[in-house]
């Protein structure tokens, strides 16, 4: 355990803060000690890189006392502080600055809730008619209708409270809080038509004992077992397009009034007049809710300290994870070393638990339960066959409970008369795993060692995901070479090769930077014989400073050697190294200027930590790693990392500090996907249909000009910001319309 | 909804008064007097079986100028992290500002 003292910065009107501390103490010191924290405008620099501006005002609302570390039970601290103050001199001019950045925007969003408060009035008189109408249903349908509209209530009382509160203790409002707001606001806006839609449905159905409801496959809405309003509409047809070759999500859930045992869901082949799709091309998942840590940064925020329900993993086999809600535990099932299965609680933050834990999902989907008054989410994955016909198919999804049927699900999916054009942009990951390498680990499932067959299962579902050029940790020789192949038989292009099995490092000795280039040569060697054009050898990990200045010697001598110099980085990084360094990998949001400064000396700009890996955010995934880079002029994304385990990779509650960085968890025979995955997967498509985009527009022909400007129009406004599942379906319009 | 609800909040956005307070550099504590906690409180910790307060508050015990302190006696029990924060403050984080202290650890 330490102590320290801190600060705690407030960057209004933003969401942001930060705590900055003094050196911590880790042991009793019997002796009165001096500390001091820097508070002035080195602030700044903080504030662009958590933000990407500076349009907020900077200040201290607290100091602290802090004590952290894993707290042994019964351990005492007695600490004494005194004679705080604050010295030196504050920059002039700061209460006007105060003013403009922060009470003007106040004023600003106290405009906004007029309109706001005519908004909630008018959604307010529709939620009651749904209320109203409710009573006459039958008594199963009328609770969960009920029950729905009363959580929106709920919200509206919390929201306006927040909100008056927030006013009262700081006089302000945050320009995020009041985003938070609208977008509670606009979640009402779409749960009061789906509670009508809902209510149509039951009534139009009063002998039915579950309800479907179809919401869209990547959004930033979480469905949860027991959580009401249910942000989706009921229906009966699920409805997906996609190209030749292109994989596509969908999703369903099916709420029961009463437990559902065994319940199994079978795909017909899905048809066009005379062409048929098999079953096959469908991939069905439930989706699996379980518990999971707090989540700090962008994407998401969850407070640490607790335990929250979270929809993650999709599964073959539900039954992989059991969820004990009394204790808050997930327990994982496994063969243990005596052959027989068990379930090992894999919540705990003892995670020697852990150590044999040999996780292995089924290879066919297996019979489920929902529990009665439940909600059950399933997966859908359409891989389109590349030479199939275009058309609109249509197929079924039949649910039987027991071996009975019991309800069903018409699929409706337009296969699209083009294909997509490659990926404008490389999609890199940080991929830990090594084959033949000894494990330093102390679990049998960890995020480094492989055996081959495992990743070779990992670079197929790279691949299927459109992430084509993840980085190699292997080393040079007989590992490295099996790991090419298995690239080349995944189907995985070569064309960049980015390793961390080779590393530039920082000497400046001639006989060493010798060395290092002949390793290089042999590098770009092998690699040529894969028909990789350009092997790229990384730096120092996150550098700054002299740190990053002192990588130059060995980035020429990797360069002279043919080779290519990369490394993760900040702002300031071109200014110091940006003539040797062929590629940044730059932190946080996506900076266009910083584009243009790699781009004017034919080097390149990748993105990561937008967020890291690991955040079930499957719609910020989407938008981040696919539109946004578009928009940003990036030529890539290269996001931390595949997997990474701090503690075990499978337990979210064993590191004090990080959340395991997963966005595919390792199993015995390969991976199992996530939400936040197929959101990525979603990334890499959206961009693919706008270069599909560019290229109709570029030839056009000259029948069709008139539509290709406003095509080039739409394209050129277009707000990336918005709902991407519109942004999608306007894309394919324009493709065929040209 | 209940209408009232929102209603209700607009007279609370109105009645505050946006213009917030200015920011001030001018922040010391000495523990001196009858300040007791001088406005310092549990901040956040990890979860709510972390920490037990034996005593926190004014003391005699020690102090690096004058004749008090303030002190924290803790007993925890599990998580890893405990705050105890300050008053509210406004401290502008611009110039070359710091904050400057004295801790004893025993």
């Amino acid at each position: 355990m330490s102590v320290a003292f801190g600060r705690n910065l407030d960057l209004p009107p933003s969401l942001a803060s930060g705590v900055a501390t003094a050196t911590p103490i880790k042991q009793a010191s019997k002796k009165w000690q001096y500390f001091e924290i820097e508070i002035g405008d080195n602030t700044a620099e903080n504030a662009i890189r958590l933000l990407g501006t500076d349009k907020v005002y900077r200040y201290v609302d607290r100091v602290a006392l802090m004590f952290r570390g894993k707290f042994q039970p019964g351990q005492r601290a007695v600490v004494y502080v005194d004679d705080l103050k604050v010295t030196g001199k504050a920059k002039a001019g700061g209460e006007k600055e105060f003013e403009l950045l922060v009470t003007e925007e106040s004023a600003r969003q106290l405009a906004n809730a007029t309109e706001w408060k005519r908004r909630i009035g008018k959604e307010a008189a529709a939620l009651h008619v749904v209320i109203k109408k409710s009573e006459t249903l039958p008594q199963g349908f009328k609770q969960h209708v009920l029950g729905s509209a009363a959580e929106v209530e709920r919200m509206a009382e919390t929201l306006t409270a927040q909100v008056a509160g927030k006013l009262k203790s700081k006089a302000w409002i945050r320009t995020s809080e009041a985003v938070a707001w609208q977008e509670n606001l606009q979640a009402m806006q779409r749960v009061v038509p789906n509670l009508n839609r809902l209510w149509e449905y039951c009534e139009a159905n009063p002998d039915r004992k579950n309800i479907i409801y179809l919401p869209a496959a990547i959004t930033g809405q979480t469905l949860l077992p027991k959580a009401l309003p249910v942000e989706a509409a009921p229906g009966d047809v699920v409805e997906l397009s996609a190209t030749p070759g292109e994989y596509e999500p969908a999703t369903f859930a099916i709420f029961s009034n009463d437990e559902m045992r065994e319940v199994t869901l079978q795909v017909s082949d899905l048809k066009s007049g005379q062409n048929v799709l098999i079953a096959g091309v469908i991939d069905l998942r439930v989706v699996k809710v379980w518990y999971q840590a707090g989540i700090k940064g962008i994407g998401g925020y969850r407070p640490g300290g607790k335990r929250y329900l979270v929809p993650e993993l999709l599964l073959k086999d539900d039954d992989l994870i059991w969820l004990d809600g009394a204790k808050q535990r997930n327990l994982m099932r496994h063969r243990n070393p005596s052959g027989d299965l068990e379930y090992v609680d894999i919540s705990d933050p003892d995670v020697k638990k852990n150590s044999d834990v040999l996780p292995q999902d089924s290879a066919q989907l297996q019979p489920f339960t929902i529990p009665a008054n439940s909600l059950k989410q399933l997966w859908l994955t359409a891989h389109i066959p590349k030479g199939a016909k275009p058309g609109g198919y249509q197929g079924r999804v039949r649910i039987l409970v027991g071996g009975k049927e019991y309800d069903q699900l018409t699929i409706k999916l337009t296969v699209l008369p083009f294909l997509l054009e490659p990926c404008p942009h490389v999609h890199s990951f940080y991929h830990h795993s090594r084959i033949g390498a000894k494990s330093r680990s102390p679990f049998q499932i960890n995020y480094a060692s492989r055996s081959e067959a495992q990743l070779e299962a990992e670079l197929r579902n790279m691949n299927e995901h459109g992430l084509t050029s993840p980085i190699t940790y292997q080393e040079y020789g007989e590992g490295l070479i099996k790991v090419l192949e298995m690239r080349k038989r995944v189907g995985m292009p070569a064309k960049s090769l980015f390793t961390i099995g080779q590393r530039a490092g920082n000497s400046s000795d001639p006989k060493q930077l010798q060395d290092l280039q002949q390793k290089v040569k042999q590098w770009v060697g092998l690699a040529k014989k894969y028909g990789y054009q350009n092997v790229y050898i990384y730096g120092f990990d996150e550098a700054k400073g002299d740190e990053m200045a002192s990588q130059r010697a060995a980035w020429k001598a990797v360069r002279d050697a043919g080779g290519k110099a990369f490394a993760a980085g900040y702002q300031g990084s071109f200014e110091a190294v940006g003539d040797l360094q062929d590629l940044i990998v730059l932190a946080y949001k996506p900076d266009p200027k910083e584009a243009e400064k790699y781009h004017s000396v034919g080097h390149q700009i990748f993105s990561y930590a937008n967020p890291q890996c690991g955040p079930e955010v499957p719609e910020t995934f989407r938008r981040n790693y696919g539109l946004l880079l578009w928009k940003s002029n990036f030529d890539g994304a290269m996001d931390y990392a595949y997997h990474r385990g701090f503690g075990h990779v499978w337990n979210d509650f064993d590191d004090v500090r990080y959340r395991d960085h997963v966005m595919a968890y390792p199993t015995v025979d390969g991976v199992i996907d996530t939400l936040q995955w197929e959101g990525y997967r979603e990334a890499v498509d959206d961009t693919r249909y706008l270069a599909t985009l560019q290229k109709k527009i570029i030839k056009a022909p000259k029948a069709k000009r008139q539509e290709a400007k406003a095509a080039e129009k739409w394209r050129e406004d277009l707000d990336i910001d918005g709902d991407l599942n519109v942004i999608s379906k306007r894309m394919i319009e324009w493709i065929l319309k040209l | 909804m209940k209408t009232h609800v929102s209603i209700v909040l607009l007279v609370l956005l109105g009645g505050m008064g946006l213009y917030a307070a200015p920011p001030s550099p001018n922040y010391q504590q000495d523990f001196e007097g009858e300040e007791g906690m001088s406005g310092w409180k549990a901040w956040a910790q990890s979860g709510e079986n972390t920490s037990e307060v034996n005593f926190v508050g004014s003391s005699s015990e020690k102090s690096h100028s004058g004749k008090q302190s303030l002190k924290f006696d803790l007993t925890f029990h599990e998580g890893s992290y405990c705050y105890w924060s300050s008053q509210a403050l406004k401290i502008p984080a611009t110039g070359d500002l710091k904050l400057i202290g004295y801790i004893y650890v025993e």
